[in-house]
């Protein structure tokens, strides 16, 4: 065959020589991720379908771990606080930070600097850190309640104490943790469109929320995109920023997905069910991830 | 590589950080499970059954370090376990003791994660019941200390025959309570009352002899404007000791005497027995008494939203009347407001004449041996030493904490707080009762009491809706628990 016993092109051996150089790039990253997130993962996908305290024998029970949690409350509640946590943590964030954007973005104002350090306050503290303030701000004695006395609203509410509002402070937290975030890459984003766009659409009587329905966000779709994944991931991993780290139990409906799955595998010694718990938000994080690709 | 024979695109840049951070960050989330399951080991069992002692401290190797993993963080243990590495490094020179001490959770997580690999410390934290060592004992994990009890004397000289159930379990690990020993404590606890004695002055009341007598008190700290009763009630703990010493009083009216109630709580939190139930009056009454107190308004305002840390605080501040926790608060209470300022009460019974109810308490966390430890002789003597030893005893004493063996009460100084709390816990040893912590009753307990107490504390649920839900938890374990092999 021609093909076969015919001269081998140099230019071949240039294109793999650079895809050999390509994957060595990739091999800090492989050193760092493949055992330490892939392998656990792999490994943790074995888990979802097994009995096993985590000690003694490992016994096989199918999808069973997975039927199971349809008859679990404390699942269920986890659940519902953790799809509570999406629009707190993700939705929030991005629909403010875009209006914040809109508002300030291409504007110079007394303070601007202040503005934008606080804005990236958030992203310097640890969320044990963050934890502690809001519990301040929401303990009976706090700041929230002082503010009521202040303006002498009789009223002294247990914010993290309350069924009604504990899951409402531990959102804020997040829409706050996050907003700031979100802000500063839509503020440089939106720094990139040409001023001839937005003149336009002035000379064109376009509304600010026109400018920014029609121009600002199909500019900054990509950026909203980004910003989305990444708050859509700490939405469904979250821990909550240890505010409910002593609410064990789900009290107040706060625990998220994340707690209640740490807490079924490594308190209870449910192996199995923990990884099963574990792996929904995962996969929801899938779903959601693959929808928003559709999107754009 | 199509990525790396582009030219760059911010666009398709973005898109691929945004794939790479979703792959990482799902499998972060999903992978964390693993964090310490990875790599199964199971000693076998035939081998924890059959050894005997044969190792000496002054026959072991040349140079020996000792790994010990503890929890003692507290100032007045962590003292006492420094001293304990003190003496026993002097007294046998060929031996380093190397010490972790991490909190509870911490440590239990590093521990069942070393030994799953077959690794760890030689001593180690070994909490009880279902929350390790039950798990532990199954697996062939750590050893039974029975023969170094009997040659030390220790089931002679420390804690009483109730106490040392705690930290029991059949060789199959399928029943609490009973078999062998598989770890000890220096320290023993007690549950309690403390009390503002100036407050109390004030109020022109005495100790309490009845549960009523102290609903009387509570009253009158209200209307004098104290809080009468220091809780956090975001903190979930403490729900189980507000609500275990209340239902000791009830449960030991309801039968007739302390004896038998302890019978009920042992077959429940110990045994397991299917025939015993959670719906009994006493434990409703015991609900029924703290929504009471509650609308009272003898708990702080916004007590649901508050840490045990700063009721804590209100009543080292002077203004709480009462503060019901453990002798762990003692030290740090007694030099806020002065060892003779402060006083300790057990919880007291219905009515007047009837015996001490039953006290929550029993030994400070304790601590095993592991058996894949190439020193388990030189780790048991250890073990002895930081239990019994004259120098280590002092030292908890000095510090507030009460220690394994009764508290000599002729070296205690009286009417200060120390003395009133080891009156409490002689006297509860004295007795043969000693209520349990009610989260050991099976794996799930902690989570389905604190979150039923959270609703009991905001009075979402009535008594009888609280007992079903601990009812239904004790129910699910039968099914779970395991069995005899």
């Amino acid at each position: 065959m021609n093909v076969m016993s015919g001269p081998k092109s140099p230019y071949n051996y240039r294109k793999q020589f650079k895809n050999v150089i390509g994957y060595l790039y990739l091999i800090p990253f492989a050193v760092f991720t493949i055992p330490f997130l892939f392998y656990p993962f792999s490994q943790a996908f074995y888990y979802i379908f097994l009995e096993w305290d985590g000690f003694g024998e490992k016994k096989f029970i199918g999808i069973y771990n997975f039927i199971r949690m349809l008859g679990d409350r404390r699942f269920i509640e986890a659940l519902v606080a953790n799809s509570f946590y999406i629009i707190f943590f993700w939705a929030l964030p991005i629909i403010l930070g875009l209006l914040l954007t809109a508002l300030v973005g291409r504007r110079s104002f007394l303070g601007q600097g202040i503005f934008r350090i606080a804005m990236l306050t958030p992203l310097a503290m640890t969320s044990v850190a963050i934890g502690i303030v809001f519990y301040t701000i929401f303990s009976p004695s706090g700041l929230l309640n002082e503010i009521a006395r202040v303006l002498n609203i009789p009223v002294k509410i247990a914010w993290l104490g309350s069924t009604p509002t504990a899951r409402l402070a531990v959102g804020l937290v997040g829409t706050w943790a996050i907003i700031g975030f979100a802000t500063i890459l839509f503020i440089s984003a939106l720094q990139k469109i040409p001023e001839s766009f937005l003149e336009i659409a002035e000379l064109e009587g376009a509304t600010d929320f026109q400018k920014l329905r029609y121009v600002i966000i199909p500019y900054l779709k990509h950026t909203i995109i980004f910003v989305s994944l990444f708050s859509l991931i700490g939405a469904l991993g979250t821990t909550a920023y240890g505010i409910v780290a002593s609410l064990t139990g789900g009290a107040y409906y706060t625990r998220p997905l994340a707690h209640y799955g740490y807490a079924v595998a490594f308190v209870e010694y449910e192996v199995g069910y923990g990884a099963a718990i574990i792996f929904i938000p995962a996969v929801v994080g899938l779903i959601l991830s693959y929808i928003i690709y559709r999107v754009e | 590589m199509v990525l790396l024979n582009k030219k760059f695109n911010r666009r398709e840049a973005i898109s691929t950080a945004a794939k790479i951070s979703v792959a990482t960050g799902l499998a972060a989330v999903a992978g964390g499970v693993v964090g310490y399951s990875a790599g199964s080991l199971t000693a076998p069992r035939d081998t924890i059954i059959t050894r005997t002692v044969t190792q000496t401290v002054t026959g072991a190797p040349e140079k020996v370090e000792l790994q010990v993993w503890d929890i003692e963080t507290d100032p007045g243990p962590y003292d006492a376990m420094e001293k304990a590495i003190e003496v026993f490094e002097t007294e046998y020179p060929n031996v380093t003791v190397k010490r972790e001490a991490k909190s509870l959770s911490e440590q239990t997580t590093a521990v069942m994660a070393a030994l799953q690999a077959g690794r760890g410390g030689d001593v180690i934290v070994v909490n009880n019941g279902e929350t390790m060592m039950g798990p532990l004992v199954r697996a062939g994990l750590i050893i039974p200390l029975d023969s170094y009890a009997v040659k030390y004397g220790w089931f002679k000289k420390a804690f009483s025959p109730y106490i040392w159930k705690r930290a029991m379990y059949s060789r199959d690990g399928s029943v609490f309570g009973v078999g062998n020993l598989y770890a000890v404590s220096f320290r023993s606890e007690i549950v309690g009352v403390f009390y503002n004695k100036n407050i109390f002055r004030d109020l022109g009341a005495g100790v309490p002899q009845t549960l009523q007598e102290l609903e009387d008190v509570l009253d009158r700290a209200k209307r004098a404007g104290y809080i009468p009763l220091a809780i956090g009630g975001l903190t979930d703990w403490p729900f189980f000791h507000l609500f275990g010493a209340i239902q000791a009083s009830f449960l030991a009216h309801e039968f007739g005497s302390p004896l038998k109630a302890q019978e009920y709580i042992d077959d429940i939190v110990l045994s397991w027995r299917e025939d015993r139930t959670w719906v009994k009056d006493g434990n409703k009454k015991a609900i029924q008494k703290i929504q009471d107190w509650i609308k009272k308004g003898y708990f702080p305002e916004g007590f649901t939203g508050m840490t045990i840390e700063e009721a804590l605080a209100s009543f080292k501040a002077g203004k709480a009347a009462v503060f019901l926790q453990g002798n762990w608060y003692a030290a740090e209470i007694a030099e806020a407001l002065g060892p003779k300022n402060v006083g300790f009460f057990p919880v007291p019974p219905i009515e007047k004449g009837e015996a001490m109810p039953p006290q929550i308490g029993g030994m400070g966390t304790p601590h095993g041996i592991s058996i894949f430890s190439p020193h388990q002789d030189i780790a048991a003597k250890f073990l002895d030493l930081y239990m019994l030893h004259p120098e280590v005893i002092q030292t908890l004493v000095a510090k507030g904490v009460l220690p394994a063996v009764p508290v000599p009460l002729e070296r205690v100084e009286r009417d200060t707080l120390m003395y009133d709390t080891a009156v409490v816990f002689n006297k509860t040893l004295e007795r043969g009762t000693m209520w349990h912590y009610l989260d050991w009753t099976t794996p799930t307990m902690w989570d389905t009491m604190s979150e039923a107490g959270f609703l009991v504390y905001s009075l979402e649920i009535e008594p009888d809706e609280f007992v079903r839900r601990v009812e239904e938890d004790y129910r699910a374990w039968q099914a779970r628990k395991p069995k005899p092999a």
